[in-house]
């Protein structure tokens, strides 16, 4: 099984197919997994349920996170990711329409690596997730290669 | 006898009366000490005694007369005159004296009864006095009635403010995520219309006519400005709510990274800056950098038609806080300058100048939850003014609540 570079956790379809045109079109990542709430992205990331032949020592290079998820919020999912010694490393990014100073500081309490409002108009959209791809699958450095 | 039991204008006139009746007392006594005599018996008794006496002294004389002695009938004649001449003298005294004691009894008499007079209006004022002590009393307790009416009124007005003001937040709370509801759900929509109308327009240009581009360029367009309207509704709800955070702010360094900010804005304009020496002012840093881009962000846009653009950011006059911006722009109609300031008000035409309406309303907000001031002056082509004046110092925090 290929490696998962990103996984998005995204219940808007149209957000989803948005974020994976602009990683395609710019070559960013070929290997994005999408999960539509907040249950299934823990799933995955621990390795469990559906996805329980998954190596858990092989987590992705970066979890875009929407806040809004049915069943588990984003929020709990980040606190869940950061209270598990295996997860804890694993780069988040929130990725919302949210801009609430509320969810901001929460988020970043909660121990994310970063928190972007997704920019209406879509040439910053795209902007902003080409940019955030670039740094995070290709500059930054993780403890697992 | 203590004279000040609390009524003092009652004492002081049964004072002044006790007084007057002491003083009548002495002169009466007087008046009964001198006449205590009958005055037929004070005229007769010295009379009767001259007689006696001369009766006497002649009973002498002719004894004397008898023996013959001469010389000592001589001096009992000459002792006798000057004992009657005596006599006839304290006669003449105490006639006078009786005279002055008649007169002064009747001064006196008059005085009593000038007094009696005087006491009568006193008691007469004194009761005038008793009679306003009581309406005074009676109007006391009537406003002690309605102070306590009052207090009442003030208690259960107090509650029903509490009441009202709980009940206000309450809906100012739900209004609030309302609206940040509407603006946050807004928006998702508003991405995927621009969203895929751009990637439509972009991937598939060789299939679309140009008449299909142009719509979706509107298309696209028009979900871009809406998302800016609510953007900064969102951003104007998010002022009210927020907690000013006031710090002594160096108005250079502001406006000097705002200019830096909007280069792009001037890129292949030809504006003159005349940036003057800002002073510092207690306000919200964050805040009153949005003011700035606001005001600096407008300058450009309405400098645009000028060959020469001339833009100047001055302190306000008498070292007052604040500064003003000032443009040689497109400027406005005065007539109209009242609207400045409210939401979707908008002075110029979409496709002259593009914008939302909202960034003059939160300029204004910001500036009136510091306490300060703002306003314009302008003329139609010649350029406008705006006023910012924040207040000296020590700005009211916003209550939390």
């Amino acid at each position: 099984m290929e490696r998962v570079e990103v996984l998005l956790v995204e219940d808007d379809p149209n957000d989803a197919d948005l974020v994976l045109h602009v990683l395609r079109k710019n070559n960013i990542a070929n290997e994005v997994h999408v999960v539509e709430d907040g249950k299934e992205a823990l799933d995955f990331l621990f390795c469990r349920g559906d996805y329980s032949d998954r190596d858990i020592t092989h987590p992705p290079k970066l979890v875009l996170l929407d806040l809004k998820l049915p069943h588990v919020q984003g929020h709990d999912v980040l606190k869940q990711v950061r209270e598990n010694e295996k997860t804890r490393s694993i780069p988040v990014v929130i990725l919302t329409s949210s801009g609430l100073d509320y969810d901001i500081t929460k988020g970043y309490k909660l121990g994310v690596n970063s928190y972007v409002q997704k920019p209406v108009d879509f040439d910053e959209f795209q902007k902003a997730v080409e940019l955030l791809g670039r740094y995070w699958l290709t500059l930054n450095k993780t403890s697992i290669e | 006898m203590s004279y000040f039991r609390g009524d003092t204008t009652r004492d002081v006139v049964s004072i002044y009366m006790t007084m007057n009746q002491e003083s009548d007392t002495v002169l009466i006594d007087n008046h009964r000490i001198s006449s205590r005599l009958p005055s037929s018996l004070r005229r007769w008794v010295p009379i009767g005694l001259v007689i006696v006496t001369g009766l006497m002294l002649t009973a002498l004389i002719f004894r004397m007369a008898e023996e013959s002695e001469w010389s000592v009938l001589v001096a009992g004649v000459g002792f006798t005159f000057l004992f009657a001449a005596y006599m006839v003298l304290l006669l003449g005294r105490t006639a006078q004296v009786e005279r002055t004691v008649v007169e002064r009894t009747a001064e006196l008499e008059k005085e009593i009864a000038e007094r009696k007079q005087a006491e009568i209006k006193i008691q007469e004022q004194y009761e005038d006095i008793e009679i306003h002590a009581l309406e005074l009393e009676a109007a006391n307790n009537e406003l002690q009635q309605t102070q306590g009416k009052l207090l009442e009124a003030n208690l259960s007005l107090e509650e029903k403010v509490k009441e009202r003001t709980a009940e206000l937040e309450l809906a100012n709370k739900e209004l609030e995520a309302f609206t940040y509801s509407v603006s946050h759900d807004l928006r998702a929509p508003l991405r995927h219309i621009n969203g895929f109308s751009k990637i439509l327009h972009d991937e598939y240009q060789e299939q679309l006519p140009d008449e299909a581009k142009g719509y979706l360029n509107r298309i696209a367009q028009s979900a871009s400005n809406m998302g800016m309207l609510v953007d900064g509704l969102l951003n104007l709800s998010r002022i009210g709510r927020k907690d000013l955070e006031i710090a002594s702010v160096d108005l250079n360094n502001i406006i000097g990274g705002v200019k830096a900010e909007l280069e792009p804005e001037m890129a292949g304009r030809d504006i003159e800056w005349q940036i003057g020496e800002l002073p510092k002012v207690e306000c919200d840093s964050v805040l009153i950098k949005q003011v700035a881009v606001n005001l600096l962000s407008n300058a450009i846009k309405f400098t645009r038609n000028s060959s020469h653009a001339v833009i100047e950011v001055k302190p306000l006059p008498n070292s007052t806080p604040g500064f003003l911006v000032k443009d040689n722009g497109v400027g406005f109609d005065m007539n109209y300058a009242d609207k400045l300031f409210g939401v979707f008000e908008r002075l110029h035409r979409k496709l002259e100048f593009e914008g939302t309406g909202i960034g003059l309303a939160t300029v204004q907000r910001i500036i009136s939850n510091h306490n300060g001031r703002i306003w314009a002056e302008a003329e139609i082509d010649k350029g406008a003014a705006f006023y910012v004046e924040l207040p000296f110092s020590n700005v009211e925090e916003k209550e939390v609540s």
